[in-house]
């Protein structure tokens, strides 16, 4: 659970507590709901409350002049008062919400959630609100159509895996007098990515772990900085085509293979120990930096960080693997010791 | 809420003004010219705001406006416990509200305002048109109200629509409080709408007056007899009776008026109700004169509250008839009664008095009479014989001069009512016989067979009233005696020639039109009898009549059973309009299916063909999957190839299977599991 | 009837191994008289597929090789003036052909393009005020190199709008890879195949399509797959009437290839990706992959059987 707590008001907490744990027995989380008379709560709102002030005066105005064109009036209001609810409540009973996909986002920013609404039947709906309290969540009409999908945000503080408090959705529909709402669990789950923190510049050439043998074994002229020529070789059966010197064979010559002299690891490795000396989620929110960057000016990366290792590579996938990695990194540093 | 904190679009300004406007259109006449001007104003001051071309007004600016406002209504009204500067000052804050009207919250609170503000229009006025036109308000405030939710609301025809739906729902309930809820007396005294001009007849009456009167077909009474009815002859409605005279102008004099000390017996007070019956019953229901006579037969009582009976056998209201007011009339016929009350020596005085001079023809003829010795009802006979004989009956009497008595009598001999009436009474007066003038209407028109007599404003008469001794107060009709039509017939056949000739058009001569405003008078009549007038008797009443007894049990159920009823209708609305649209029958077999299977712990996604989830059944329960295909199979020919046999085939194989029972079968007997999976 | 398409399916598979999907797509998208394209890279197989339907239909065939030099004529035929007769003689481009292949349409410039794609829509070619119609029947497969290459113009989203479908081949599976290095050289199979139909029969097959039954219930499914891909915020614009209608027609192909003389909802399920993959633009934010995959997600969200 991620959302703030009131710490200065011990019994507020608790009633919350109670009301969250009544409702997960009333409606527990489920990635599909549909909104029922057992999850729905019908209030007069604000204004509701003045609207029944103004009956009041009114038929005080009313029977003080003996007038029966005002008191008819008064209790046309209030008939109105008593029928208005039904229609609330119907605006928002059988509604269907169901959660398509919940996206990833980096802390610090807003996680969104896709989420459809729909209605069965023909009865249209308008005016209803979906969202997280504290924000202003979407406004959404089923007039013209019977199925509409909302993005709603709620803001991440922590990286990880973020469950989304229950998601409010409200309507005051047809008059504003009433207030239906209802608290529902779409059993959202954001992976939020750690914050990007500039760490200086990508640390292009920088390499810890010289001597180690990469089990990953990738070509190094496929990457960047590490292809150093270092002469010609005359090709045996077995060497890789591809280093073959072509020119030299279309000038007439021998076939050669050239030659690389360079056999250290020069691919571009975000790696946990270049940052060392700071705390854990700096290193990640450093990490999710380089990545980011790494990828915008598309250099292929990879990302050490203890526990897990991802080979170098580029692309949306590969960005999404690294990032996912660096989420999920335990909150405790160095759970799966040091690297290795 | 956030919400709240919202600007308000577009269509919701001009939704609130439209609102407003529609409130305050039938005050604009009665409202100062400058406030209609500062709401003007500041309508367009809030719209130039929404194009962006001028800011609200800041916070000087306002505290400015509410200064100047509180200012021109400390001018304009005087009195601040009133109708108007109350309506002046929710105009008012419409206006200022216009120039802070920022978020959701200001649009509901003027609305709310507005609600109010249509109401306060029923103080004034309770006819058909403002009800109607309040009811139009009402309409557009609530749709002013819904439009203030989403941009869907806010189309007119929506937002009209959603406005006249409601209120439509909400009107079966309306009725029943309107019928069932208590009535309670006012809570406390409330400033009465006292500004208009008093209409109708006036506390004096001078030549012209009544000729004034006769121009005019308003209504003024609407008389419903429960019994029997009075001859024509006999319908004289009294209201004033002029016992002053000052040469020129009768008028009531000291000690008539209550509020000058005269004796009024009100209502609720011991009183004697002479042995014998009353012969008419009957409920008469007054348009607003703004005076406190009401007008009844003479030796009235009644019952109904704030009506207090007067020593001159009138009757009498408490606070002025500012709105159309109904009371309920007993009449005992003066001669069914025996009054053996004498005339006090004031009530002498009183009714002899003359003015110091003036007229002395009149006063010598009066003399001879009283010299020779003859009885009050032998002069009177004489002057109506006299009056018989050469005066003429007519509405465009000629001017008279100083001694206006003896002009009329002597001279011109041309008059209406009012002439003979008052020469009349000077005459006995003169001779002796105590007399008085009264003032009121006669005559009247039957509507829709004799449901009720209307008596309009040119029905107004003055006749006469003398005092015989032993017999107490008689009426003379000293017109009776020129021109009997008058009486018998009414104006319109007495005058024929003359009767509304002032008047644009002679509408009068139209019979059609004449139904129809008959007609129009009955709907008036009918709505102010069964709405305007409904109070806690006629509500007693109505709910005997309906309920047999007004017991609580039967009240309560006369109120739960409706509201059951509706409560069972939406709940139904609700039920039905939940659903989609009614499936075609093998649709909702193979729903039924899926729903089984889901039970069984296979559920199919939304977007899988059904053949697809068959397969996919297949693969992981192949136990069922023999069962689950020939469903699959029956379902497409069904739906699909609209077979209905395949239908009837689907329905039958669903009727037998059930997942769960083939699930456990397949487990345990293996045999059939091999035959099943292959 | 079915054994027909059996054998027609079976024939081209010979030669095109393990695609029998796409070629009965292909089929299909033939016998509802529309145009194919196919987006791969070379060597799929494009040319087998289209050279063997034409093989097998007893079509004339015409194989364009589309460079960025090509003119309207080259494509269209152009009149030329003959010395001998002393007049002009229009000399019938490539696309007077009953089944044309048009290969990487997208290396030619727009101009070509349109000129070829009009004269699909129109089935006429209009040349120096004269109009000529196209052979009857009149099928194009176009191929297009999916990969952005320099000098290549590719299709606008509005004229894709022509082709009825757009599939791709893809590689083959691995028993299929396996079947293809041990059998014989396609080419060689491919001149094998011999006519299964004439002209007059495939026009009978065409005139079958449409008589393939649509029940409520389906067109309903129809209705609100239709709806739903204009409504989805997903998707940036939905599928037009013409591109529902063309769903409506190549899945009732789909339906008769597979014999049915009724819709199900799996034949628009089969032909949905190739029919509205390329007519759906996902929404700006881009991140929804390619219009295939954006259709199979928007067609596991619309329930068959109710809203």
């Amino acid at each position: 659970m991620s959302f703030p707590s009131d710490i200065a008001r011990p019994i507020a907490d608790r009633w919350r507590e109670l009301m969250q744990r009544w409702l997960s027995r009333r409606s527990p989380p489920s990635r599909s709901v549909t909104l029922d008379h057992s999850k729905l709560f019908i209030l007069p709102s604000r204004a509701g409350m003045g609207f029944l002030l103004v009956v009041a005066l009114l038929w005080l105005l009313g029977t003080n002049y003996e007038n029966n064109l005002v008191i008819a009036l008064t209790f046309l209001l209030v008939s109105l008062f008593a029928v208005l609810p039904v229609h609330t409540f119907a605006n928002l009973s059988g509604l269907r919400l169901q959660l398509l996909a919940a996206r990833p986002a980096f802390a610090g920013d807003y996680a969104e959630a896709d989420i459809d609404v729909s209605r069965s039947g023909s009865r249209v709906r308008e005016w209803i609100r979906v969202g997280w309290p504290a924000e202003e969540g979407a406004y959404l009409d089923l007039y013209e159509r019977s199925s509409a999908e909302i993005r709603v945000a709620l803001p991440v503080v922590a990286r990880g895996k973020v469950r989304a408090p229950r998601l409010r959705i409200e309507s005051r529909f047809p008059l504003g007098l009433f207030r239906c709402w209802s608290w529902v669990d779409l059993d959202i789950e954001f992976l939020v990515f750690p914050q990007p923190l500039s760490a200086g510049p990508l640390p292009i050439g920088a390499t810890l772990s010289d001597s180690e043998s990469d089990d990953l074994s990738v070509a190094p002229q496929a990457l960047r900085g590490g292809d150093d020529f270092a002469g010609l070789k005359p090709y045996q059966p077995g060497d890789s085509l591809r280093h073959l010197a072509w020119k030299q064979y279309a000038g007439g010559r021998d076939l050669y293979n050239k030659n690389y002299e360079s056999h250290a690891d020069t691919r571009l490795w975000l790696d946990w120990e270049l940052l060392g000396g700071r705390d854990v989620e700096t290193r990640l929110s450093n990490l999710c930096h380089w990545a980011l960057q790494a990828e915008r000016q598309q250099i292929a990366y990879g990302l050490r960080i203890p526990g897990s290792k991802l080979a170098p590579a580029q692309g949306a996938d590969h960005l999404q693997r690294v990032l996912t990695a660096l989420a999920l990194f335990p909150v405790k540093g160095g759970v799966g010791g040091q690297s290795k | 809420m956030a919400n709240q904190s919202e600007l308000l679009p577009r269509e919701s300004l001009l939704w609130i003004f439209a609102a407003q406007f529609a409130a305050l259109l039938p005050h604009f006449a009665q409202l100062p010219l400058w406030i209609v001007c500062a709401w003007a104003f500041a309508v367009y001051w809030r719209l130039e705001v929404f194009r962006g071309r001028r800011d609200l007004p800041g916070r000087t600016v306002k505290l400015l406006v509410v200064g100047l406002t509180v200012a021109g209504l400390a001018l304009s009204y005087r009195r601040w416990f009133a109708l108007e500067p109350m309506v002046a000052l929710l105009a008012i804050s419409f206006t200022l509200k216009n120039l802070e009207l920022v978020s959701r919250r200001d649009a509901f609170l003027s609305l709310l305002l507005a609600y109010f503000v249509a109401a306060t229009l029923f103080v004034y006025e309770q006819t058909i048109p403002y009800a109607l036109y309040g009811t139009v308000c009402v309409v557009v405030v609530t749709a002013a109200l819904a439009a203030q939710l989403g941009h869907f609301s806010a189309r007119p025809r929506r937002a009209l629509g959603l406005s006249l739906r409601l209120l439509a729902q909400a009107v079966p309930l309306m009725l029943l409080l309107f019928i069932v809820m208590p009535r309670l007396g006012p809570l406390w005294a409330v400033p009465q709408n006292n500004s208009g001009t008093t209409t109708g007849i006036s506390d004096s009456m001078t030549p012209g007056d009544f000729t004034r009167l006769s121009k005019s077909d308003k209504p003024a009474l609407r008389i419903a007899f429960d019994g029997p009815i009075p001859p024509p002859e006999q319908r004289y409605w009294r209201g004033l009776v002029y016992a002053d005279f000052d040469g020129r102008r009768w008028s009531q004099g000291f000690g008539v008026d209550p509020r000058e000390g005269g004796v009024v017996r009100w209502q609720g007070r011991e009183q004697k109700l002479p042995e014998v019956g009353p012969r008419y019953r009957y409920r008469v229901i007054q348009e607003a004169t703004n005076n406190p006579w009401l007008f009844a037969m003479a030796r009235p009582i009644s019952d109904t509250r704030g009506v207090g009976e007067t020593a001159d056998d009138r009757l009498l209201k408490k606070r002025p008839v500012y709105n159309r007011f109904a009371y309920d009339v007993r009449s005992w016929p003066r001669e069914t009664l025996t009054d053996d009350r004498e005339l006090s020596d004031f009530e002498y005085r009183r009714y002899l008095q003359l003015p110091r001079g003036g007229n002395p023809r009149t006063r010598a003829w009066a003399e001879e009479f009283h010299a020779s010795g003859l009885g009050a009802e032998e002069i009177s006979a004489h002057v109506l014989k006299y009056f018989n004989r050469s005066f003429t009956y007519t509405l465009k009497p000629p001017a008279l001069g100083a001694d206006s008595i003896d002009d009329f009598l002597f001279g011109s001999q041309q008059g209406f009512c009012e002439h003979f009436a008052s020469s009349y009474v000077f005459t006995m007066r003169a001779a002796g016989v105590p007399a008085r003038v009264v003032a009121g209407y006669q005559g009247g028109e039957w509507v829709e067979q004799e449901e009720y007599l209307l008596v309009r404003e040119y029905d107004a008469h003055a006749w006469a009233e003398i005092w015989l001794p032993g017999r107490g107060w008689q009426r003379v009709d000293p017109t009776a005696a020129v021109s009997p039509e008058r009486i018998r017939d009414g104006l319109q056949s007495a005058a024929a020639d003359e009767f509304m000739q002032d008047s644009l058009l002679q509408l009068h001569r139209i019979s059609v039109l004449n139904r129809l405003r008959l007609e129009w008078d009955m709907i008036n009549y009918r709505w102010y009898q069964t709405v305007v007038s409904f109070d806690s008797d006629k509500q007693e009443n109505l709910l005997k009549k309906l309920l047999g007894e007004v017991s609580p049990l039967r009240l309560a159920a006369f109120i739960a059973v409706p509201v059951a009823l509706a409560l069972t209708g939406m709940l139904l609305w609700l039920w039905l309009s939940n659903r989609g649209r009614r499936l075609p029958p093998a649709s909702r077999l193979y729903q039924k299916f899926c729903r089984r299977m889901a039970r069984a712990g296979i559920a199919r996604r939304p977007g899988e063909a059904p053949r697809d989830f068959a397969r996919r059944v297949g693969i992981e329960m192949p136990a069922l999957a023999p069962m689950v295909e020939r469903i699959t199979a029956a379902f497409e020919r069904a739906a699909y190839g609209e077979d209905p046999a395949a239908e009837k085939q689907l329905r039958r194989l669903l009727r037998q299977w059930s997942p769960r029972a083939n699930f456990v079968f397949g487990r345990t007997a293996d045999g059939g599991r091999i035959a099943t999976g292959e | 009837m079915q054994k027909l398409i059996s054998a027609i399916v079976a024939d081209i598979g010979k030669v095109l191994l393990g695609k029998d999907h796409q070629v009965k797509l292909a089929l299909a998208c033939l016998l509802s008289r529309g145009h194919l394209l196919i987006e791969d890279l070379p060597g799929m197989g494009k040319t087998t597929l289209a050279h063997a339907l034409a093989q097998v239909l007893g079509l004339s065939y015409k194989r364009v090789q589309f460079t960025s030099d090509m003119l309207p004529a080259d494509i269209l035929g152009v009149s030329i003036f003959e010395r001998d007769s002393g007049q002009f003689r229009f000399h019938e481009g490539p696309v007077f052909s009953q089944l044309l292949l048009a290969d990487e349409i997208n290396r030619a410039s727009p101009k070509t393009q349109s000129a070829l794609l009009e004269a699909m829509e129109e089935r006429q070619v209009s040349v120096d005020g004269e109009t000529r119609p196209l052979p009857e029947p009149f099928f194009v497969i176009a191929t297009q190199n999916p990969l952005h290459q320099s000098g290549t113009f590719s299709l606008p989203e509005s004229q894709l709008d022509r082709f009825l479908m757009r599939i791709s081949l893809g590689y083959p599976t691995r028993e299929a890879e396996r079947a293809l290095f041990l059998g014989a050289d396609p080419r060689a199979q491919l001149q094998q195949l011999k006519p299964r139909v004439d002209v007059t029969a495939l026009k009978k097959m065409q005139g079958l399509v449409g008589q393939v039954k649509a029940s409520e219930s389906l067109l309903d499914y129809l209705e609100r797959l239709v709806l739903h891909t204009r409504q989805s915020p997903e998707c940036a614009v939905g599928l037009s009437p013409r591109g529902a209608l063309a769903l409506l027609h190549a899945a009732r192909a789909w339906a008769l290839i597979h014999g049915r003389g009724h819709l199900l909802p799996e034949d628009i399920q089969a032909v949905l990706p190739s029919v509205a993959g390329h007519r759906l633009q996902s929404d700006s934010h881009g991140d929804w992959g390619d219009g295939t995959q954006l259709v199979e997600r928007l067609m596991r969200q619309v329930d068959i059987i109710a809203a």
